[in-house]
């Protein structure tokens, strides 16, 4: 039983006790000042009667007129005159002894009440005795209608008394209802804070959760920030701060084998001819410095779109790689002029020479291969064209690149006005291999009966387009639909632009509301750049949908770890994390704690880890030792 | 075995606490007045087993020689105050009423039946200076039988004599404690001494004394 009812019970106990004891108490008090009047009215009428009667002359007729007067005149029930021998010489008893109290309640409370008695003297000698006894009936009545008016003003005291415990309870209670909440939310593993209330004990209990909440957020972001900075000397340059050679590759091959989202890419590397003699000439420090002031042009650069990423392969070799389809040219020419804008702010009296090439990058290359081939090309130039740009067409040419803006605009809107769209499934799994759900890419079939175009051949346009959205609610649609056939659970990419629109999120609420039973097969992931750049909207999408029982993860966790610490409070289902820290994570002993570290975090604010991309049985064997909670990628079937 | 003990010394005090009463008279009044009724106390326990009128001749002497009759003016300071026999006793002064109170308690004591005694308002003709004035008096009557002619017991004549030799004095009315108290009871029905009348005020504060 809730404590609210165990105190209500408690309240209408105490008051009901207190009631009836008031009730019973002034019945009773009542009932014994009748007795005492009846009483001393019985005594009195005795004692004057007796008075006049001996006065008189004592004649049957005079005393039986006597006796009449008194008795018809006043409220008696029986006046009895004896003589000294106890004979009685006038008697009146009134038979008509009627009350309009039950009988029950007479037979409860009885008066109990003695008949006055005085002597007649006539002259020395004793007359007689007289006995005088009150009609009781009207005190019935008295004390029956004041006990039902007692009766009615307790219960109406009782009502208002109840009424006021009952707001009075609320508000002492109030602070307990939040610190219920604040439990509730620690045990969903959100750490909140509630404000510290008045009443003592809730204080105190206030206080020790409150430091509870702190310190376990405190904990969980000490330790993110630990294995930031690991992940940070495994993975990246101390100089610059940019990706280091390993780690560049390995991402770049990881968005490459992406099949969703990669179709093709622009690779781009800069390297700096004369590093030597600048390190000779300026020494060891203020060429670190040259360096750091590259790394952070090159970062900038990358941080103004989502599908660039830079890193430092060597000593003198810098590259930056967009995992979208971009221009060679443009792409190659902005880092070029980068690079002449830091080489004439050095202020020294020595230029930096450097050298750029720029190629397209496609499904069928590598990583290793694109760089290896640029540094054939970069050795052959050699100090030939100093700080000029060479572009190179390492693949072939895309054959949609062909298509304008136009023929996309009315390819994409006659697929998603016919419908002509399927979601892939690809399995997630637990640690037992059982299935979490679907990860489900969108296709679009933009020709009729023409070939199904996945999200990376598509999307950049739709983006272009304004499209996404209607994309999103389609994908969204289908996925209600399918679920409401009977489909397994199904994973959807939310995009940003999707989190950023309330028109869309309001449209998605009305959907899933339709097919309400569906809401907790839907699993929302959205990109961890997006969910950071965006991070109050995400949130405010993470509320929204998890109120109505569906999941939320983020996908493609791993190059903002440090931030985790931040989603505890959303109430995130799950993370998956980027197949970059799980690819060959069985011959990687670095990846394996940053991982082992980030499933604890996970864990620690009640959050799954998945990871993704995974390949082979060498990985999902080291992964489940890491304690991973599930696994998708190619590696990964039911 | 305690409360058999508690009942028989209760039947030994014959409805008072001889005790009681000489220790609050010694507290109260001194060395005489508890003498006194040490003396009263002798006096009853002799009575014991003698007959009615042996009795009534000996409790009547007995305050009509220890008090004196005075108004109660000059004894209490206001016009008409009914003492106890503690007081009485006490101060050894007291009115008509005192002295009719005081005996009527002490003949119950030595087991006079209530029924027999009344106290009695009576019209007296007295004379003072030569005059014959008409006062206010009370005295005790004891009736033998119902039916009899009583005995008066009066503090301004000390023998007693029967109602007939008393032309002196006409009743008025009669009573004795009977119907005061509720039933059979001793106890007074009430507490409250609110609404006691002069009667059952001067039988209140007996019992305090000690006088049941």
């Amino acid at each position: 039983m809730s404590l609210i009812k165990q105190l209500w019970l408690a309240i209408i106990l105490i008051l009901a006790l207190a009631s009836s004891g008031s009730f019973i108490l002034s019945t009773l008090s009542g009932k014994q000042y009748l007795e005492k009047q009846l009483q001393m009215k019985n005594n009195d009428n005795a004692v004057t009667l007796a008075l006049s009667m001996t006065q008189l002359p004592k004649d049957p007729v005079t005393l039986d007129l006597l006796l009449s007067a008194q008795f018809d005149s006043g409220y008696y029930q029986h006046i009895a005159l004896t003589d000294t021998n106890g004979k009685v010489l006038s008697e009146r008893i009134n038979k008509s002894n009627k009350t309009y109290a039950p009988q029950w309640f007479v037979n409860a409370i009885p008066l109990q009440v003695d008949a006055g008695v005085a002597e007649i003297q006539e002259g020395w000698s004793q007359f007689g005795t007289l006995k005088v006894e009150s009609n009781t009936s009207f005190a019935y009545n008295k004390l029956w209608d004041a006990t039902i008016q007692i009766a009615l003003w307790v219960l109406l005291i009782g009502l208002i008394s109840c009424y006021l415990a009952g707001q009075l309870l609320k508000k002492i209670l109030k602070p307990l209802d939040e610190v219920v909440d604040q439990a509730k939310a620690i045990g969903d593993s959100k750490f909140i804070m509630i404000k510290v209330p008045k009443t003592k004990e809730f204080k105190a209990v206030v206080n020790a959760m409150n430091t509870l909440s702190n310190r376990v957020k405190k904990t969980v972001s000490e330790e993110s920030a630990r294995l930031d900075q690991l992940r940070f000397d495994n993975n990246f340059d101390h100089v610059t701060g940019l990706m280091n050679h390993d780690y560049f590759v390995k991402k770049v091959n990881a968005s490459i084998s992406h099949e969703e989202y990669f179709n093709e890419g622009v690779m781009v590397i800069t390297r700096i001819l004369n590093i030597a003699e600048i390190d000779q000439k300026l020494g060891y420090k203020e060429t670190n410095q040259l360096l750091k002031t590259i790394g952070d042009m090159l970062q900038h650069l990358c941080n103004q779109g989502p599908a660039l990423s830079a890193g430092r392969l060597s000593g003198a070799d810098f590259s930056v790689f967009s995992n979208q389809p971009a221009d060679c040219y443009s792409l190659g020419t902005t880092i070029n002029s980068a690079f002449e804008k830091v080489s004439n702010i050095t202020g020294q009296d020595i230029l930096v020479n450097f050298l750029t090439i720029s190629t397209r990058v496609t499904k069928s290359d590598t990583a290793e291969n694109i760089i290896n081939s640029v540094h054939h090309v970069l050795d052959d130039i050699g100090n030939e064209s100093s700080n000029s740009l060479h572009v190179i067409n390492s693949g072939e040419l895309h054959q949609y690149q062909d298509h304008n803006l136009q023929e996309w605009k009315n390819l994409l809107t006659s697929a998603l006005d016919h419908n002509r769209i399927k979601l892939e499934s690809y399995p997630v799994i637990n640690q037992v291999g059982e299935l979490i759900h679907y990860e489900s890419p969108v296709r679009l079939q933009l020709a009729t009966d023409g070939k199904w175009f996945c999200a990376g051949e598509f999307i950049t346009w739709a983006d272009k387009l304004n499209l996404i959205n209607r994309v999103d609610e389609l994908v969204l649609q289908t996925a209600i639909n399918s679920l409401a056939n009977g489909a397994m659970p199904i994973g959807l990419n939310i995009s940003a632009s999707a989190i950023c629109n309330p028109a869309f999120i309001d449209i998605a609420m009305a959907s899933i509301k339709n097919q309400a039973q569906v809401a907790n097969k839907l699993y929302f992931e959205v990109p961890e750049q997006s969910a950071f750049d965006h991070f109050p909207e995400f949130r405010q999408f993470c509320i929204a949908v998890k109120a109505l029982g569906c999941k939320v993860g983020i996908e493609h966790v791993g190059t903002r770890i440090s931030r985790l610490g931040e989603l505890h409070d959303i109430g995130l289902d799950y993370i998956k994390i980027d197949a970059s820290v799980i690819r060959d994570i069985n011959k990687n002993e670095a990846n394996k704690t940053l991982l082992r570290g980030l499933c604890m975090i996970a864990h620690s604010i009640g959050v799954i880890a998945i990871a993704e991309g995974v390949q082979n049985d060498d990985e999902i064997s080291t992964l489940k030792l890491i304690g991973i909670d599930g696994m998708t990628g190619p590696g990964i079937s039911l | 075995m305690m409360f058999l003990s508690l009942f028989f010394s209760y039947l030994a005090a014959e409805g008072y606490d001889a005790n009681k009463l000489a220790t609050l008279a010694k507290q109260k009044y001194g060395d005489e007045a508890h003498n006194d009724f040490l003396e009263l106390q002798q006096l009853i326990t002799n009575l014991k087993n003698s007959t009615d009128s042996e009795k009534l001749s000996q409790i009547n002497s007995f305050f009509n020689q220890k008090v004196m009759f005075a108004d109660d003016i000059h004894v209490w300071g206001q016009s008409d105050y009914w003492a106890t026999p503690l007081e009485l006793i006490g101060l050894h002064a007291g009115d008509c009423e005192d002295f009719s109170i005081a005996k009527y308690v002490f003949l119950k004591a030595v087991n006079i039946p209530n029924d027999k005694l009344r106290l009695t308002y009576v019209r007296a003709e007295l004379l003072e200076n030569n005059r014959k004035v008409i006062k206010a008096h009370m005295v005790l009557s004891y009736y033998a039988t119902p039916q009899s002619e009583p005995l008066i017991l009066d503090n301004l004549i000390p023998q007693i004599s029967p109602a007939s030799s008393r032309r002196d004095l006409s009743p008025v009315f009669s009573f004795n404690d009977k119907g005061l108290w509720v039933g059979n009871s001793t106890k007074p029905k009430s507490d409250s001494l609110s609404n006691l009348s002069r009667w059952r005020d001067v039988l209140a504060r007996m019992r305090a004394d000690g006088i049941e």
